[in-house]
């Protein structure tokens, strides 16, 4: 098995950063994982307004996609990663995936989907 | 002659049909001899090895979008919507506590979904690892039971025999003595089969294993809307791994087409 298949057979986490009730509904599904492994303690994060500083939230999408190795789909808030937009418009690696998912006060707003804007960018829009 | 000649001219016509305006006007001629109205492919329509890469890659494209913006305007968000309305429900009608991060259980436990990547097409799959770990105990369960009714049978055997022994005849005891030793040896086959069998099957499970159903870290009663919240957004997480799968398949086209210009 070559290294780049090992990595990849690492990756097998969903890790969260969202509001209350949207960890709560993802942990409801199953993704969450607590371990006593330093720097593994939990594969979420829980952005309460007004609690939780921008710097946490950077630090949190740094560990998940850059320092754990097992970390296979990092699920964000949209309103969440518009406060980093910067890191997630630069964050080009294929693992693990970024998906910016809706929150209870944010629904799913396609005019902020970046796929269907670089679709748009190629047909010219 | 002349309607061999204009059936002639009409199979020639007819090798490529499609519905489509006639446009060209020996065709009209055509058709207005020979009384019979028939629909010529366009000519200006190219066949398929006709077709520019870009455009096949484009009309690909196309494709995916369509795919991807049924799911995301449909059961994607739906599913999400519905997902945190029954959450709300839940919290609504349970006063005394909420459902939220006072509740997380943060004691190790493993994470019931997991994901394996396509190490040739890059593909996310999702994988219940506790539906998984469920269905096994249950057939564990489901041979101990079976093992244990094979054990009554034996012991309902040992027992007729030995009755049939101590109540019959000496005339009898020969042929009784034969019956328990094919009795014996019936045993012993079955007990070779099971054992033969209980070695093929997987090694049972551990009691302390780490995986749990999540709702379970919200108390033993829980309300049904939490459940139904729970049911929503195991549909959305599903969903999201297939919306990952269509965008990395998108952003792949995309990046050929725009090569394919420059």
């Amino acid at each position: 098995m070559s290294s780049s298949t090992e990595t990849m057979s690492k990756r097998s986490l969903i890790a969260t950063i969202a509001d209350e009730d949207s960890v709560t509904g993802l942990l409801l599904a199953g993704v969450g994982q607590v371990s006593n492994e330093p720097g593994k303690e939990s594969n979420f994060l829980t952005v309460i307004p007004e609690k939780t500083t921008v710097e946490q939230i950077e630090t949190a999408f740094d560990t998940f996609t850059s320092e754990r190795d097992d970390i296979a789909i990092l699920l964000i808030n949209q309103h969440l990663a518009d406060l980093i937009r910067y890191k997630v418009d630069n964050y080009t690696n294929a693992f693990p995936a970024i998906l910016e998912i809706p929150s209870k006060d944010h629904p799913y707003d396609p005019s902020k989907d970046s796929i269907l804007k670089k679709v748009r960018r190629l047909f010219g829009e | 002659m002349t309607s061999t000649k204009q059936l002639e001219k009409i199979v020639d016509a007819l090798e490529d049909i499609s519905i489509n305006i006639n446009t060209n006007p020996d065709l009209k001629q055509l058709e207005s001899d020979s009384h019979i109205q028939y629909i010529p492919k366009n000519p200006q329509l190219k066949s398929d090895s006709d077709i520019s890469p870009i455009d096949l890659k484009t009309i690909e494209l196309l494709d995916l979008i369509e795919q991807y913006e049924k799911l995301v305007n449909d059961q994607y968000r739906l599913n999400y919507i519905n997902g945190f309305l029954n959450l709300s429900r839940a919290n609504y009608n349970y006063t005394s506590r909420r459902f939220g991060s006072n509740s997380f259980d943060y004691r190790p436990y493993d994470a019931c979904k997991e994901i394996t990547i396509n190490d040739n097409t890059g593909e996310i799959n999702l994988i219940n690892k506790l539906a998984i770990h469920q269905s096994k105990l249950s057939q564990q369960k489901k041979n101990k039971h079976e093992k244990k009714e094979n054990d009554d049978e034996y012991e309902i055997i040992d027992v007729i025999s030995e009755k049939g022994i101590s109540s019959s005849s000496s005339s009898t005891k020969d042929s009784i003595s034969i019956s328990t030793r094919s009795l014996k040896n019936r045993k012993e086959n079955l007990s070779e089969k099971l054992s033969s069998t209980i070695t093929v099957e997987e090694d049972p499970l551990p009691s302390n294993s780490r995986l749990q159903d999540p709702i379970n870290q919200f108390g033993g009663l829980v309300p049904y809307q939490l459940r139904q919240s729970q049911g929503y957004f195991n549909k959305a997480l599903t969903d999201s791994v297939d919306i990952i799968n269509l965008r990395s398949r998108i952003n792949g086209l995309i990046n050929e087409i725009e090569k394919l210009k420059t």
